[in-house]
């Protein structure tokens, strides 16, 4: 699967998580995952399971400060990870 | 024979050293140990000076260290008031001010710069914080073991002060009830802060049984040390169910809680969907748990067959009862005003200004529901009316009404102000491709007198809620909601 492909699947899921105008714009231009009001602790437990059920990749909690650092990272790791079944 | 909050640890540090208190994913700790790591602590804080009374506030995750903090307060005759550790700097502060706390353990308080280290503890025991340099200054309170905090999900959070004997007789018949024993492993998940999840920490302690502390929520975490650990119990709030019954598995994780003789869910409506999804998924049946911060735990639904607005009968010393608009008690069936009773209940808020309701002796939290023929205790939402146009309109009725014909996972009517009338708006979270406002008000007006109908309805995907999934209602009304909604006025 294509690294755009797995990008846009990502932006997909994000968008209902980033709620506020703008942020998704943002992270599409790079901005941290990390750093937005509507991702609270649940908020980002809720989007690891989606991103998990989507890609079928189980996501190491110890690393989702790197991980969801950037879409980029994000998308690196998803397409690291799921042997191409993503 | 019923063990004492603040004896808990050091009672089986005697009786049975070596038993397991706590696992952590390096180490076995026992009673023995566990008890040493609380007396040292204990004896920090005694040469510290800091007065009997004196109130501590815990900052930390669910955790060993947590703990031995707790646990070196008690012995310490201080009083433990347990924090959200997620909690934002100015947050704290103002729990802090409000208690009158002077003290915190934890990591360094952020923004609180005028806060004053005391010890030279290791970093990872976290530090104890006072407010001044001296700590003969710091206010005390008589009579309290702990101080707990409501949600502050329907506005500002509550103080309670808990005696010792009020949780020693909320860990007792809850034990006692599910006729629990010293083998059992509890999976920590629930936050320790909470109620809930004190609840869940302070009952193994009384059995001499083992916790397994979660730190944090993921499922992958979590089914890794249920498939590692095999617990018998699990303490759980609504998104913790739904979230694992639906997350990735990985090999052998659907047996990960074969062992469990308790699946424990509390702390807001469980939904069908998620009750059955764990169900099928896992092969233990959900037991919904009913209480509140003031009352602590109260009924359990233990009968086979999951109904989400059943919560069971009350535990042993607890009763229910269901009153009318004017005090009168109502039969089986009727809907009313749910009333608990219990000796771990509390008798009054902290602060003056906050009255608790009651009805001879049964505490009002605000909930509406009925019972059954068979002693059953059914809760249908928030006893709130509202006057619109001379109308009494029961909101709970119309929550109902959106709930159960449409695919919202939450739904709050609250009272808005429309060119200077009182009227009704719908907050509802769903996904808006699958729910619309007209749908919302096609099926208000198919089930309701149009007076109910809300003016104004509002979609968001998602709803800004607390640690343990509650929808923080007093933060429907500001900015923090989210904008992408929907609304229409009808």
């Amino acid at each position: 699967m294509s690294t755009n492909n797995i990008r846009a699947r990502c932006l997909a899921i994000l968008g209902s998580f980033l709620v506020n105008p703008g942020e998704l714009e943002k992270v599409n231009q790079g901005a941290s995952l990390l750093d937005f009001s509507s991702l609270d602790s649940l908020s980002m437990v809720n989007l690891v399971v989606q991103l998990e059920i989507e890609f079928a990749v189980r996501l190491d909690a110890d690393e989702l400060d790197t991980v969801l650092a950037t879409l980029d990272s994000l998308t690196d790791y998803l397409e690291k990870n799921s042997g191409g079944q993503a | 024979m019923t063990i004492s909050a603040r004896e808990l640890v050091s009672h089986w540090a005697h009786q049975e050293a070596e038993r397991t208190a706590v696992l952590l994913p390096n180490e076995s700790v026992s009673y023995a140990s566990l008890h040493k790591s609380i007396a040292e602590r204990a004896a920090i804080l005694k040469q510290l000076g800091i007065r009997p009374g004196a109130q501590v506030a815990l900052s930390f995750p669910n955790s060993i260290e947590f703990i031995i903090w707790l646990f070196a307060i008690f012995e310490s005759d201080l009083v433990a008031c347990p924090l959200d550790p997620k909690l934002s700097s100015p947050e704290v502060q103002q729990l802090l001010d409000r208690g009158e706390i002077d003290c915190l353990a934890g990591v360094a308080p952020g923004t609180m710069t005028h806060w004053h280290q005391l010890d030279s503890l290791p970093d990872a025991s976290g530090h104890l914080w006072c407010r001044s340099t001296d700590v003969q200054t710091c206010k005390t309170v008589t009579g309290a073991v702990l101080r707990q905090f409501t949600s502050g999900s329907t506005g500002q959070a509550k103080h309670i002060l808990r005696t010792d004997k009020q949780l020693t007789e909320d860990y007792s018949h809850f034990c006692t009830h599910l006729d629990l024993h010293k083998t059992e492993r509890f999976l920590g998940v629930a936050p320790f802060y909470h109620a809930f999840g004190a609840l869940g920490l302070l009952a193994s302690l009384s059995l001499g049984a083992t916790i397994i502390p979660m730190p944090r929520f993921f499922p992958g975490e979590l089914l890794a040390a249920a498939c590692l650990y095999q617990p018998t119990m699990l303490l759980a709030s609504p998104p913790i169910i739904e979230l694992l019954g639906r997350c990735l598995l990985g090999e052998n994780e659907d047996k990960a809680f074969a062992n469990l003789r308790y699946c424990i869910c509390s702390t807001g409506r469980l939904s069908d969907s998620a009750s059955n999804a764990f169900t099928t998924r896992y092969h233990v049946p959900v037991s919904v748990l009913y209480g509140s911060s003031e009352t602590l735990s109260a009924t359990i639904d233990l009968d086979p067959g999951f109904e989400s607005n059943r919560v069971g009968k009350p535990f042993p010393g607890v009763e229910f009862r269901i009153f009318d608009d004017v005090g009168g008690i109502l039969k089986a069936g009727d809907i009313g005003r749910i009333g608990l009773q219990s000796p771990a209940a509390c008798t009054q808020y902290a602060q003056s200004d906050k009255a608790l309701v009651c009805i001879d002796d049964f505490i009002l939290l605000g909930d509406r529901g009925y019972s059954d023929q068979s002693g059953n205790l059914y809760v249908l939402g928030r006893d709130d009316q509202i006057n619109i146009g001379g109308y009494k309109v029961d909101r709970t009725e119309i929550e109902i009404a959106i709930r159960e014909n449409l695919p919202v996972s939450y739904v709050a009517v609250l009272p808005y102000h429309r060119a200077g009338q009182p009227a009704l708006r719908a907050v509802v979270e769903a996904d808006p491709e699958e729910v619309t406002v007209a749908m919302i008000t096609r099926t208000c007006k198919d089930h309701l007198a149009n007076y109910k109908v809300p003016a104004r309805i509002e979609i968001y995907p998602r709803l800004p809620r607390d640690e343990n999934g509650k929808v923080l209602v007093a933060k429907l009304d500001s900015d923090e909601v989210g904008s992408t909604s929907k609304e229409q006025n009808v």
